[in-house]
């Protein structure tokens, strides 16, 4: 089901050109609310639904005003005076363009965006690398004991500028991921770009998630146990 | 100085206004519109705008009153009283039970349907059904004001509310015949207001206590984009808690000075209205003395000190606070990074709850919206942009609870979160495990929680799919939350593109044909109220005439009929009483007119009589020597009275 996404791009992989927002019409740039994809043609997806090349590495800003000035023309409120079906289909795509804007917010949603929409579901059971497993054998040993040992404490907040910095690191690696992906996207170099995409977001997830339990566990040791 | 008088039509006439904005609160609600000058204004009445969420029965089971005048008789007749409906809406028995407390209610639910009903003056209604008398009021209030019929609606409920209490307060809405065009969250609502004036571009937190419920948004407005960021809070928690806390605290007192109020449902009533009153004093005063009247005749002296209700209220106050935090780390903001901070609920005039509001978000709250109001008046901006048409103004709100579907093990996995930006959208794709199977159950729920048991369901439904071998057919589902955050579902064969209807059930609250059915018999009902109310009126006359009636046969007037007047007279009086007793209007109205034939001479005895005394009366000698009074005249044409 995924292949059918896995279609070369239509541009150059150097420029993807930013096309008109899925519910325009491609011709006149009117919105049509009772746009549907012609058979054969898959669902559009979040890049599609908002008129935004499909890159990872993308202006904050430029996907914030392609959301807001879409869901502006969009929003069901404004076509209560057309009736039921306006508001329906109104429904509809502005939902699509809310869901397309929450799930291309940051580089890492993009980033894991583009490995879906090539078939590549987040692996749950991602196993780190040797070098972050002994750390995080560390850190578990510290997030246990944090609750009332003040040594504990010390050592937990010592790892979590460790990993602060491990994450820093990873976030520069991660945008080069993300810049050679752009780049090769559609060409011959696509598959390893994805590879390697997918291994660094694994580390900055893994990572995210242990600076997320070790905050919480200093924050609020009593609730240490039940974070998640 | 000129006096404008208005001939011919009023100038509110001209323009109609298509849709108010209503505050359906758990103690007061209100009504107000956006007039011809663009201003947002509530309407008011003799007692105010407020009108108190309180709904009087009679003992027959109609409705006699809501607002003030049943607030009335909140105190005589507690046990066909109902109010907190709101606290209602949307929930199962047992909470409402829980809700209820120690009020004389009934809870029913009735077999073969979800919806909970409560059992009042010998009728069993449902909470959307007790909420629609009280927005039929504000409908009646609206049209009485603006001279026009209003069928539409914007309403307002609280930012935390879930489907189910959304769902219902629409249902609510339709039962009253008001076109729900929207349900505003009501933090919402109050930046919607609030921004009218300011044109702001900035963030705020909108922190709203009610009696009820307590809400907290961060919003980020724009350009007449008004956005919200994080919503949170918590819908069990408001200033009827506090009141309960001062009542508990109260009655010990009492109890110990050898007075119960235990189980007394009117001696209750009567404390807790006191009760109010002290809590209210104590916003303005360190220390505050109420007159209490248990009994009637039974006056006693409660004191309290602003210093003891805050340490009784302290841990509630503290409770609002984490939902506050939490919204802040969902927005992804700092304190710091606020523009203003909003009060919104009438416990937000409690000084504690303000000192506890600027210590977390370190600013001092605006001092000049008007924090009963300001959610009415968001409502009425909202119902003016959708029906005006005017464009330079949108709110994008977001779900306040993910949600979520059962999956092994009675973990819900998460397919919304919340917090997001609605209309919003999630698909899911569905198979089938075993040959020839021809449904998929699906279970969805709403909540931050891992497991089924502490999520709140919504609803569940199947999900039909044509017999075909194991993992070959595919059904897409998808949810949709609405501008509303009502929930709807849709499913489509992957394979032929087909789609498939699904017969959502809900799990608490009315189906759609429920809701009909109750349109129907509303319909029916409403003849039933409207001949009552006729009856009443044609009651109220009748009382005054037999009353001035036999007051004129014992005077001198009396002395005066023969015998055969007499006798017609006390045969109109008895056929008037009997036709009181048909509680109908038309036999009242003959019976009266009977009586008021048979009286005439009666009338002219008395008239007669009264006008012999006043001529003796030195004071009308002086009135009939003055001649016409010449301040009393009459305005010219042009409108103007000249000085």
């Amino acid at each position: 089901m995924a292949e059918q996404f896995d279609r070369p791009a239509r541009d150059s992989p150097d420029a993807p050109r930013a096309v008109r927002p899925w519910v325009l019409d491609p011709a006149t740039g009117a919105i049509d609310l009772d746009r549907q994809p012609v058979p054969g043609e898959p669902e559009p997806d979040h890049f599609a639904i908002l008129g935004l090349p499909r890159r990872i590495l993308l202006d904050a800003a430029a996907i914030e005003i392609a959301h807001r000035s879409l869901i502006r023309d969009l929003h069901p409120d404004r076509f209560h005076a057309q009736g039921p079906h306006a508001v329906a289909q109104a429904q509809w795509h502005s939902s699509r363009v809310n869901d397309a804007w929450r799930g291309l917010k940051t580089l890492e949603q993009r980033a894991a965006y583009v490995l879906l929409l090539a078939g590549e579901a987040p692996d749950e059971r991602y196993r780190p690398p040797p070098s972050l497993l002994a750390l995080v054998l560390d850190a578990n040993e510290a997030i246990d004991e944090a609750g009332h040992d003040p040594a504990a404490r010390a050592q937990l907040a010592e790892l979590l500028t460790d990993f602060q910095a491990q994450r820093a690191a990873l976030g520069a690696e991660l945008a080069d991921a993300a810049a050679a992906w752009d780049a090769a996207q559609a060409g011959d170099g696509a598959s390893a770009a994805r590879a390697r995409l997918r291994a660094v977001l694994g580390q900055a997830r893994y990572v995210d998630n242990l600076i997320g339990r070790a905050t919480t566990a200093l924050s609020a040791p009593d609730a240490a146990d039940s974070a998640n | 100085m000129a006096i404008q008088i208005s001939f011919g039509g009023d100038k509110r006439r001209d323009k109609k206004v298509v849709a108010v904005g209503i505050d359906l609160g758990t103690t007061n609600s209100l009504v107000a519109y956006v007039g011809a000058d663009g201003k947002p204004q509530v309407i008011g009445g003799a007692d105010g705008p407020m009108v108190p969420s309180v709904i009087a029965f009679a003992a027959n089971g109609q409705v006699h009153a809501v607002g003030h005048t049943a607030n009335a008789q909140l105190l005589t007749h507690p046990e066909r009283t109902i109010y907190s409906v709101k606290r209602m809406m949307g929930r199962s028995a047992p909470e409402i039970v829980h809700e209820l407390g120690m009020l004389p209610f009934q809870v029913h639910r009735a077999a073969g349907s979800a919806a909970v009903r409560i059992e009042v003056a010998g009728q069993k209604l449902t909470p959307p059904e007790l909420s629609a008398h009280v927005l039929r009021e504000l409908k009646a209030r609206a049209e009485a004001h603006l001279g026009h019929a209003v069928e539409k609606a914007v309403i307002t409920v609280p930012a935390y509310f879930n489907d189910a209490q959304r769902q219902a307060t629409k249902d609510a809405g339709r039962l009253a015949g008001l076109d729900v065009l929207r349900i505003v969250n009501e933090p919402t609502a109050a930046a919607l207001a609030y921004g009218l004036d300011k044109k702001p571009q900035g963030r705020i937190v909108v922190y709203d206590l009610g009696g009820g419920t307590f809400d907290v948004s961060i919003l980020a407005m724009h350009e007449g984009l008004t956005e919200v960021l994080a919503t949170g809070g918590d819908t069990h928690l408001g200033g009827d808690d506090f009141d309960r806390l001062v009542v508990a605290t109260v009655a010990e007192q009492l109890e110990r000075a050898g007075i119960s109020v235990r189980g007394d449902a009117e001696k209750l009533q009567r404390l807790r209205k006191a009760c109010i009153e002290l809590k209210i004093a104590l916003s303005a005063s360190e220390h505050a003395v109420v007159q209490a009247e248990l009994l009637e005749g039974q006056r006693i002296e409660l004191a309290f000190d602003r210093t003891d209700f805050e340490a009784l209220i302290a841990p509630l106050v503290e409770k609002t606070l984490a939902p506050c935090r939490q919204a802040l780390r969902d927005s992804g903001l700092s304190a710091a990074e606020l523009d203003e901070v909003l009060l919104v609920g009438g416990s937000t005039r409690i000084p504690l709850v303000r000192r506890k509001v600027e210590e977390l978000f370190g600013k001092v709250p605006r001092g000049d919206i008007d924090p009963d109001q300001v959610v009415a008046l968001g409502a009425a901006v909202q119902a003016d942009i959708m029906t005006t048409g005017r464009r330079d103004m949108l709110l994008l709100d977001v779900t306040p609870l993910s949600l979520g579907m059962e999956t092994v093990g009675d973990v819900v996995v998460k397919i919304i979160n919340r917090n997001s930006a609605i209309p919003a959208s999630a698909t899911e794709e569905f198979t089938t495990s075993v040959d020839n199977q021809t449904g998929v159950v699906v279970h969805v729920l709403q909540g931050d929680r891992e497991l089924v048991k502490d999520c709140r369901s919504l609803a569940k439904f199947v999900i039909p799919i044509e017999p075909l071998p194991a993992g070959l057919a595919r059904v897409a589902v998808t949810f949709l939350i609405d501008a509303n955050g009502i929930l709807h579902v849709m499913a489509k064969d992957v394979r032929t593109g087909r789609e498939k209807s699904i017969e959502v059930k809900p799990t608490y609250g009315l189906t759609d044909d429920e809701v009909v059915r109750m349109l129907e018999d509303a319909f029916d009902h409403a003849e039933d109220d409207l001949n009552y109310r006729m009856f009443l009126d044609a009651k109220n006359e009748a009382d005054q005439i037999l009353e001035a009636t036999r007051r004129a046969l014992t005077g001198p007037a009396g002395q005066r009929l023969d015998a055969d007047e007499r006798e017609e007279i006390d045969g109109a009086i008895a056929g008037l009483s009997a036709a009181l007793r048909t509680q109908q209007a038309d036999p009242v109205r003959k019976a009266q007119r009977r009586l008021n034939d048979a009286t005439w001479r009666l009338a002219e005895l008395a008239l007669a009589e009264a006008l012999n005394t006043a001529v003796h009366d030195p004071r009308l000698a002086d009135v009939l020597a003055q001649g016409p009074d010449p301040a009393a005249v009459k305005p010219d044409h042009h409108g103007q009275r000249i000085k």
